[in-house]
């Protein structure tokens, strides 16, 4: 083996990791060639050098700078994920309330659209497919998708809307009071009996069913008992149904209809429209001058807005 | 039983401890154990104490986030030193390192020095060739440079050091011999004190 070859394998050779056949080599090369002899002697030296190197130890605290920057690491991790859980919770919430409720302006334009009356509506809606047909962009109708699908709602019924609502009532007069017989400019025919099955009442007291203004205007008189004549009775019927249209007119209210009636009680039947709004006047004025004996209950009704149907039943 | 008291529990048991129960203690005591050397380790690749501290804390950092991914088929010492020496090559490899290239002197104090009590002739004569040699070192490629590391001043066998570098065994001895006969060249004019 040539001196080369021989160094390159020294350091092998000092390792003992050559093979037997090698080092045999190795040992016979040496002992006759004094280079290779001192450059084995250096590479000792150099291998025990570096070998022979102090073992630098770790600074004082070093341990402990290890396990603080350690946990402050951990630490910071830990925000971190508090921060990303936060901002998933976060999320979640944002998430939850956008589903949960409409935006803002679905919300004006549904409320709008709830208080409008039909008209409108339909008017919007032809308005939308014009905008259509126009070639308007699909966002424009996505915007107004949602409020008028609420506009069709089953709860909001705007078909009655612009038309008055109408109401029936149904009034029983009797006949007059007996302080309205007193200065009625009828009491000339007070002279005439009244029949003897009525009993005498005192003044301003409601008598249900007396049967006449003549009757009436007899209270205390001795000529109680004298007959009523037909035609005293015929006059005292047709003052009390002009009095009654005269109060309905005045009022601005409409006959519809006038009959007589083949009933034992009701003798005749007034059918007129009057507006709401004077119908507690009409009432009124009927009470001070007639016994009303039923009236169709219209408490806590609005009918101020409402055309009336009024339906007088004088009895007899 | 004391874990700080006794030297009973070996490594593995102390990294099954930080494995499992998280346990900090545990980990504390494993890095008091291997502080000196992996510190000695990147001393010596790295040739500058400050360079040292810094990847010793890194390589010891790295090993607590990997520990539980530790699977026990190496020693753990292995497994440590292989986190040093990745540390090491990654620090001399990086664009910030050979940017502010440094060359290793042992002028800086290098944490604490083992060694018996001399005269200061002697005492500066041994650190003078110390320092040769770390610059000898220094200047060897990286491949040579872990393997002289690895063997000739931790002494590890070539198991451990096939294991921790993961080169073949016929590598790491030509890789040897080669960085022998490198730093003998190197350090020929220190002929007479050697």
């Amino acid at each position: 083996m040539k001196c080369k070859q021989i160094q390159e394998i020294l350091p092998e050779y000092l390792e003992g990791v050559v093979s037997e056949k090698q080092k045999k080599k190795i040992q016979q090369h040496l002992e006759t060639c004094r280079d290779c002899s001192e450059h084995l002697r250096l590479l000792k030296k150099t291998i025990n050098l570096v070998g022979n190197l102090p073992e630098v130890c770790a600074p004082a605290g070093f341990v402990s700078g290890v396990m603080e920057k350690i946990q402050e690491k951990h630490a910071r991790k830990s925000r971190i994920g508090l921060w990303l859980a936060g901002i998933a919770f976060a999320e979640v919430v944002i998430l939850f309330t956008n589903t949960s409720s409409q935006h803002p302006y679905q919300k004006e334009i549904a409320k709008q659209i709830d208080h409008r009356p039909a008209q409108q509506i339909q008017q919007k809606k032809e308005k939308l497919e014009t905008k259509e047909e126009k070639g308007t962009t699909i966002a424009y109708r996505e915007k107004y998708k949602q409020p008028l699908a609420s506009a069709n709602r089953p709860a909001l019924d705007l078909t009655g809307i612009g038309e008055k609502r109408k109401t029936e009532i149904v009034i029983q007069l009797a006949a007059y009071k007996v302080s309205e017989v007193a200065s009625s400019e009828k009491r000339k025919n007070a002279n005439e009996p009244m029949p003897e099955e009525e009993k005498p009442v005192a003044k301003d007291e409601i008598q249900p069913f007396a049967r006449s203004e003549t009757a009436k205007s007899m209270v205390g008189s001795e000529s109680m008992k004298a007959p009523v004549s037909a035609s005293a009775i015929k006059q005292e019927k047709f003052s009390i149904d002009s009095d009654i249209k005269r109060q309905i007119s005045s009022i601005n209210g409409k006959i519809l209809s006038e009959q007589e009636t083949s009933d034992t009680e009701i003798r005749r039947v007034i059918t007129a429209e009057i507006p709401g709004s004077s119908y507690a006047n009409l009432i009124e004025n009927l009470r001070e001058k007639f016994q009303i004996r039923n009236l169709t209950s219209l408490k806590d009704m609005d009918v101020s807005d409402t055309q009336i149907t009024i339906k007088i039943e004088i009895f007899r | 039983m004391d874990i700080q008291d006794t030297n009973t529990f070996g490594d593995e048991d102390l990294v099954k401890k930080v494995q499992h129960q998280n346990d900090m203690y545990a980990f504390e005591i494993l890095v008091k154990r291997y502080q000196n050397k992996v510190y000695n380790i990147c001393f010596r690749f790295m040739g500058d104490a400050h360079e040292a501290f810094d990847c010793a804390q890194d390589t010891f950092i790295k090993i607590y986030r990997g520990i539980r991914s530790f699977r026990h088929q190496s020693h753990f010492g292995t497994w440590v030193y292989r986190i040093a020496v990745n540390t090491c090559k990654n620090r001399l490899m990086s664009w910030e390192y050979r940017r502010t290239k440094k060359t290793g002197h042992l002028g800086e104090v290098p944490g604490e020095l083992k060694g018996d009590s001399i005269s200061p002739a002697d005492e500066f004569a041994k650190v003078r060739i110390q320092e040769r040699v770390q610059e000898a070192i220094n200047m060897l490629p990286f491949d040579q440079k872990q393997v002289i590391i690895l063997r000739d001043i931790q002494q590890l066998s070539y198991e451990e050091i096939e294991k921790i570098t993961g080169l073949p065994s016929g590598t790491v001895k030509s890789k040897i011999a080669r960085g022998r006969n490198k730093l003998k060249e190197t350090l020929k004019d220190l002929k007479n004190e050697m």
